[in-house]
């Protein structure tokens, strides 16, 4: 950053270290979002998730002036029914989720509201971004977003409509679930 | 002495079987220790002097959970099935960690306890694939089925709707044609022979193409009726052959008019059918009608009739030598209004309605139609019809 003298303007660098969840039913692009946000690559192959798989990608974000270095621990978890099985223990400590549909798949949407509730029994206070993935397959006009604008809007929860396979708000996403993270 | 010995050959059974590595940390999270499956442990080495979330990046986000293991207010933090890509494979681990305590039973830093479960992992791996998929694939033929079963009422709407209209408009034509007719025959019988034979030729004109318009009607009439399921079957004792030789009767004015050689075989101990004998008639008179306009002047035209293969069944057949029908048309030869490409060359008009017609009828009695053909060689029809069972239990 410059200063009004031409001057380069200091700033502290603060460091924080965030866990976050992706959250959601099988199949609706949680490994691929994560893919296209830490290595920016994109495969069409199907791959079910068991377990959960840690990635890590640092961001820069500013905060008052400052900039925050914030190193995104990015947890993919398994969709369904295996989530079940094990939602406690890998939610634990995660201070934020990106709670993931598939715009194709209405049902994907109406199971968000039980990832929400384990969620929040683990951690009240978490911080969420949605993410209507798969926006490449279908007519951005004929998208019915109502259902999605009133779960945004009780979980005071930014919409973002993303698609893993182009890119699009793919990054977006992920740094605005930052910015919530360390305001 | 002893059993200690064998707790410590099972310990190590039990660390080899389930490939169980550990390292040990001091409270600041530093690995000071590792031990456990060899080939593990060996792997682990390089983590000595490391922070524990360096080993096990999975820990990072954890540190609060990790401070209350230190503080012993939590039994243990267990990560099962944490993915990691190796090559360009994953390996699947369990972490756990507990808290690790001294002779005096201080806490003095975390067991951190890595169990190799990949087999397992890749096994359930490959189920949970399959399951999915298999969940997407249902998805999918119910999305399917979903939009068939739309398209399905649409058509079936629309199919009321051209029915609808069919009926109408028949029966808004047969009133008409009965005064057209009426007024033909009246003119016919009384007023002929002050005629011209110009005008008689137009009077005739005008009668062939009053008839032809009649069988049109009722033939979509009748088409009507059995997509409605309106069509009642009066179930009688019929002598086939009688009605073959009426229709033939009938037709014999346009068989002679083309020249053509008309012959009836008929088996000798033919037993009675039961069927319509109006419907019955219609189907014959259908498939003669065909025989004729598309038989050539000077064609031959064979009816017979026989035992069917089935048995409690009359076999009648209808063969020309016609024009026959090219393969390309004969899965849609028994489509409403289908008339096949090589009618057009014969030069005779149609609808396409009466083999539709038939086939609808000779099914509604229990019978079946169905052909044989070769282009250009002739076609040959078949009608079944059930015999009348009380013929065959007194015989």
């Amino acid at each position: 950053m410059v200063n009004s003298r031409g001057g380069l303007v200091e700033h502290t660098l603060i460091t924080y270290s965030k866990k976050v969840c992706l959250l959601g039913e099988f199949a609706v692009g949680k490994t691929s979002l994560v893919r296209r946000f830490v290595y920016n690559l994109f495969d069409d192959r199907y791959i079910s998730t068991i377990g959960v798989r840690v990635s890590r990608k640092m961001v820069a974000v500013p905060v008052h002036e400052q900039l925050v270095e914030l190193t995104l621990m990015v947890w993919d978890l398994a969709g369904s029914e295996e989530f079940n099985r094990v939602s406690a223990s890998y939610l634990r400590g995660a201070a934020g989720a990106v709670l993931v549909y598939d715009v194709t798949r209405g049902n994907t949407f109406d199971e968000l509201y039980h990832y929400v509730l384990d969620l929040y029994k683990v951690n009240p206070q978490a911080k969420i971004v949605i993410a209507g993935n798969k926006i490449d397959l279908v007519d951005r006009s004929h998208l019915n977003i109502k259902k999605a604008e009133q779960l945004a809007a009780e979980l005071n929860a930014p919409l973002f409509f993303t698609s893993a396979k182009q890119g699009d708000e793919v990054d977006t996403l992920f740094r605005h679930l930052g910015r919530l993270l360390v305001a | 002495m002893r059993n200690t010995l064998t707790e410590q050959y099972i310990i190590d059974f039990l660390v080899q079987k389930h490939k169980l590595a550990h390292v040990i940390t001091d409270r600041d999270l530093v690995i000071t220790e590792c031990g456990g499956d060899r080939t593990l442990a060996i792997e682990l080495r390089w983590a000595l002097g490391k922070k524990l979330t360096e080993l096990s990046p999975e820990l990072l986000g954890l540190e609060e959970e990790l401070a209350a293991l230190l503080r012993g207010e939590l039994p243990s933090v267990q990560l099962p099935l944490v993915n990691r890509v190796v090559g360009r494979g994953v390996k699947y681990f369990n972490l756990n960690n507990l808290p690790y305590k001294d002779a005096a039973g201080q806490i003095t830093g975390i067991l951190h306890v890595l169990e190799d479960v990949t087999d397992v992992g890749s096994l359930e791996q490959t189920l949970v694939q399959q399951r999915n998929e298999m969940a997407l694939l249902n998805d999918q033929i119910a999305a399917q089925n979903m939009e068939l079963a739309a398209a399905n009422a649409e058509l079936q709407q629309l199919d009321a709707v051209k029915s609808r209209f069919i009926s109408v408009a028949a029966h808004e034509l047969r009133n008409p044609l009965a005064s057209i007719m009426g007024y033909l025959e009246l003119l016919q019988e009384e007023g002929y022979s002050s005629l011209s034979p110009d005008q008689r030729q137009c009077v005739e004109v005008i009668d062939r193409s009053s008839q032809r318009l009649l069988a049109i009607t009722n033939n979509l009439l009748d088409l009507t009726r059995i997509e409605a399921g309106r069509i009642e079957l009066d179930l009688q004792r019929i002598n086939l052959l009688t009605l073959v030789e009426n229709v033939a009767t009938e037709l014999q004015p346009r068989i002679s008019a083309k020249k053509q050689i008309l012959t009836l075989d008929a088996a000798p101990d033919l037993p009675m059918a039961l069927c319509d004998e109006v419907r019955s008639t219609q189907i014959l008179s259908n498939l003669l009608h065909n025989a004729v306009k598309y038989t050539a002047e000077r064609g031959k035209i064979t009816i017979r009739l026989d035992h069917a293969a089935e048995r409690h069944f009359v076999l009648l057949s209808v063969a020309d030598n016609g024009i026959g029908i090219a393969k390309s048309d004969q899965d849609k030869i028994f489509r409403s209004f289908f008339r096949a490409g090589n009618v057009h060359l014969s030069g005779e008009s149609g609808t396409g309605l009466g083999l539709n017609v038939a086939k609808s009828l000779a099914e509604l009695q229990g019978g079946q139609i169905w052909f044989e053909s070769e282009l250009n060689k002739g076609s040959t029809f078949y009608v079944t019809f059930p015999v009348d069972d009380s013929e065959v239990s007194s015989a």
